[in-house]
């Protein structure tokens, strides 16, 4: 792990996008002792479309709520979304796709149909129709966007586990007797941990960026509780005269999505142990 | 030099594999890697299986151990037969049997360190605890010419024949009695080869092992095995003690690979033929010596029949109606 750590400092970016994101987390954690405002206290009589000043940082929306205290509280939301389903669909995708590609046979062609199915399905679709079925949930959010994430990466885990199961160091595994939940786990898992990570944290930016959109449908986190994607579908009639309230979340989301790229990318050479800095 | 006792025994073994299926489900014929191999090794011998790429000395090397199942035919290890799909019977008779591959950095995990690479064997195969363990690996690692210090280092941080030295380690970690070697120095540098094989010929000696040491290098040959077994196109063409077979060679392909390797020496001979003619398009047939589209000495029944190995004498066995003498002028 220490090489790992080592490896890792030395990627600037991916250290910057890292720092960036702690802050994020942190700031989304101590929110009610960073924020001026009460996220959800509207002030109707002469507090709304306020652009930017000192007292209101990033100015405040159609019901006078402070831009800034939302970004803050609905950063919890947007994050927590996005890190616990692309946790989820991260680890289906890996168990998936390593059962796939270790054992083959029947169970592979099934897990791949599966995998083709849901990906011949819209993304969005697939989402809209689960979330409208039930109630609005934070959990429910997570659940349906864990379960309809964790294709691609069962694709690529398989995909690596394929190439990797004919490697020698794995026939040499079997040859010297070890069972396959060792070969599986020790030898060919830790091998596909670069992908993986790389897929993770990917998938948390892309998983904050559904949430968005769904939120931006209106079919995500249900008011008044702010997400990300929310504040943006409540900025978007104001883009004329109040362009603050849109472009503020929006550059939330563009900022932490970049981030957890920059991460991944820096993971991807630090779990690499040829990798020289 | 052998004691007799017979400790690996493979008998007609057949491996076919058939080619993807062509695209509107024609299946395709079957390519015969080995076709009816028979070998028989005893206890504390070095046999050296010999043969050009492509005469299935790596597939053999597999069968042997048990990572492949052979199509047919069968392998006894120690009068155990390792074929059937009896897992248990099989991870048993693994303990005895190691395998070392041609690429050592191909057979080392690159995240494992060369240390722990071996304590885990050693833990899974003789249940030691952690500590006692990381020991005996430690003593392995220097038993095979490394430092104790290199127990926390990665692969990619040896050199090839460095890694060559951990991977006969962990070989040797599940106290094999029988160990098959695939190449295992037509990866490295020349310089370093000698080293290697001594460094074989010397853990031979020190855990008492029977060897089957697969190459192509007839010079390698001479040095470790008692006795060698020619393969070409899947079958065993001559065999026999490696110094008579090296000086006179009685098939006309071990005749060719004899002169082939003494062009390579100081006032050596010139081949008997033209080894150009190696690369042949078509499987070989069925029926027939597999080697007479080469061969100098070829007379038209050497397409017929098949042509089975014939004793000779002194423990040597040939597969050539020529050299036995059955050809002899009706």
């Amino acid at each position: 792990m220490s090489r790992a750590t080592v490896n890792f400092a030395h990627s600037r970016l991916a250290a910057a996008g890292g720092i960036a994101i702690l802050l994020l987390v942190l700031a989304s954690l101590f929110a009610p002792l960073l924020t001026p405002h009460d996220p959800d206290r509207q002030h109707l009589d002469g507090g709304i479309y306020l652009p930017p000043s000192v007292d209101h940082p990033l100015g405040t929306d159609k019901f006078g709520r402070d831009i800034f205290s939302r970004i803050l509280y609905g950063g919890r939301v947007s994050l927590a979304i996005g890190f616990f389903a692309a946790a989820m669909s991260v680890t289906l995708g890996t168990l998936a796709g390593a059962t796939a590609g270790y054992f083959r046979g029947v169970g592979e062609g099934v897990i791949m149909r599966v995998v083709d199915v849901l990906l011949a399905f819209p993304r969005l679709i697939l989402l809209l129709a689960l979330v409208a079925l039930f109630h609005p949930s934070l959990v429910l959010l997570v659940v349906v966007l864990g379960l309809t994430g964790w294709m691609g990466t069962a694709r690529i885990v398989r995909g690596e586990v394929l190439s990797l199961r004919e490697r020698e160091f794995i026939l040499a595994g079997r040859a010297l007797g070890f069972r396959a939940p060792r070969i599986l786990f020790r030898h060919i898992l830790p091998n596909v941990l670069g992908p993986v990570i790389v897929a993770a944290t990917l998938s948390i930016g892309n998983t904050i960026l559904i949430e968005a959109s769904l939120s931006f449908l209106g079919l995500g986190v249900q008011p008044p509780m702010a997400s990300w994607g929310s504040m943006i579908n409540d900025g978007k009639e104001a883009l004329t005269h109040a362009w603050w309230i849109a472009t503020f979340p929006g550059l939330a989301v563009l900022v932490t999505v970049s981030c957890f790229n920059l991460v991944g990318d820096g993971m991807r050479d630090a779990f690499d142990p040829r990798f020289e800095p | 030099m052998s004691g007799g006792k017979e400790i690996f025994r493979a008998r007609a073994v057949v491996k076919e594999y058939i080619p993807g299926r062509g695209f509107f489900g024609r299946s395709r014929r079957p390519v015969r890697a080995l076709d009816g191999v028979d070998l028989s090794i005893d206890e504390g011998e070095v046999v050296a299986l010999v043969g050009e790429s492509g005469s299935g000395k790596s597939t053999f090397a597999r069968i042997a151990v048990g990572l492949e199942p052979p199509t047919s035919g069968s392998i006894r290890l120690g009068g155990i037969d390792i074929a059937p799909g009896d897992k248990a019977a099989l991870r048993a008779a693994r303990r005895r049997m190691q395998i070392i591959f041609q690429d050592p950095s191909g057979s080392l995990n690159p995240r494992i360190t060369a240390g722990e690479a071996l304590a885990e064997v050693i833990r899974v195969h003789r249940r030691a605890p952690r500590r006692a363990a990381k020991e005996a690996a430690v003593d392995l690692l220097e038993r095979v010419g490394l430092g104790g210090d290199d127990y926390r280092r990665y692969p990619h941080e040896f050199s090839g024949g460095q890694r060559q030295r951990i991977a006969i380690a962990r070989s040797l970690a599940a106290s094999p009695r029988f160990l098959v070697a695939d190449e295992p120095l037509s990866a490295l540098d020349v310089s370093i080869q000698a080293q290697i094989l001594h460094l074989l010929i010397r853990l031979k000696k020190e855990f008492a092992l029977t060897l089957l040491f697969i190459t192509h290098n007839l010079a390698v040959v001479e040095n470790i095995a008692d006795r060698v077994a020619v393969l070409y196109r899947g079958r065993i063409q001559e065999e026999g003690p490696a110094g008579l077979l090296l000086r006179t060679p009685l098939h006309p392909y071990t005749k060719e690979l004899v002169a082939a390797a003494v062009l390579f020496r100081p006032g050596g001979g010139r081949p008997v033929a033209d080894l150009s003619s190696a690369v042949l398009p078509d499987p070989p047939a069925a029926e027939g010596c597999p080697f007479e589209p080469r061969c100098p000495i070829a007379r038209a029944r050497c397409v017929g029949a098949r042509i089975e190995a014939i004793d000779t004498g002194g423990g040597r066995k040939v597969a050539c109606l020529r050299a036995t003498g059955e050809d002899t002028p009706a």
